[in-house]
């Protein structure tokens, strides 16, 4: 079975070329975690839950004393 | 020194060009273009040079909608990464998701689909004997749903001075162009 196409670039010597990938690079890849998997679509469920809202008042760390 | 401040009437060499005028604060390093297969992969463009870098992705183009992950060349351990949608259907921000409890084998960069999309990120010391930090934006290109912009950010823990990273696609690449700036040191 061939291994997927990829495309490398040498920053220092300008080259680029489009091959198919070294046994490594491919295990690599797969290592990575890599997925064909669709970014699917969030819900209310997936919601950051945050603690108050921005308007809430901030609290009093304390009251002050009362003049003697 | 960074900065040199010129008097009127002064003489422009070509050395003072090249130190004081040819190096803006984010630096040019390598581009490149995959218009084809699943990974691009750019050798040699970290180094002492620079601390911090930007990376470009413009016009990406998927065969169908797939993640595009970053990960340093070589290395498939020890990355962990968040991001937070905001849709553009609503304005509540949605928790996208991440590497969940453990370390994972890449970074998520961006969302790719058809239609153009692209998205930025901020490396952090990828070339320093410590651990490597990033934070990256990006625009989902699908409309409807809860599609939106997505923000990130992570860390790879690892102490390695990497000097490349590779872009994987979960779908054929039809046009990924990246580029690759430095933010210059003073």
């Amino acid at each position: 079975m061939s291994r997927p196409i990829t495309t490398t670039h040498d920053a220092i010597t300008g080259i680029t070329e489009t091959r198919e990938m070294t046994e490594e690079e491919y295990t690599a890849l797969l290592d990575s975690g890599w997925t064909e998997e669709t970014p699917g679509e969030r819900s209310a469920s997936d919601n950051v839950e945050e603690e108050g809202s921005p308007n809430d008042p901030i609290p009093d760390s304390g009251s002050a004393p009362s003049p003697s | 020194m960074a900065v040199k401040t010129f008097t009127q009437a002064e003489k422009l060499t070509a050395a003072d060009t090249n130190t004081y005028l040819a190096n803006g604060g984010l630096v040019y390093i390598t581009s490149a273009t995959a218009t084809s297969g699943t990974t691009l992969a750019i050798a040699n463009c970290f180094s002492s040079t620079y601390e911090n870098y930007r990376i470009i992705v413009s016009d990406l183009r998927l065969s169908g909608a797939a993640f595009v992950d970053f990960y340093f060349t070589g290395t498939t351990t020890n990355y962990a990464f968040g991001r937070v949608e905001v849709p553009y259907n609503t304005a509540t921000a949605l928790g996208r998701g991440g590497s969940g409890t453990g370390l994972g084998g890449a970074w998520n960069f961006l969302v790719g689909s058809t239609t153009s999309n692209g998205g930025a990120m901020d490396l952090f010391g990828p070339n320093l004997a410590r651990q490597t930090s990033f934070i990256a934006i990006a625009a989902d290109p699908r409309t409807g749903g809860s599609f939106g912009t997505e923000f990130g950010g992570g860390i790879q823990t690892d102490s390695t001075q990497f000097t490349g990273f590779t872009l994987s696609a979960g779908a054929t690449i039809t046009n990924l162009n990246c580029t690759v700036y430095g933010y210059r040191k003073a």
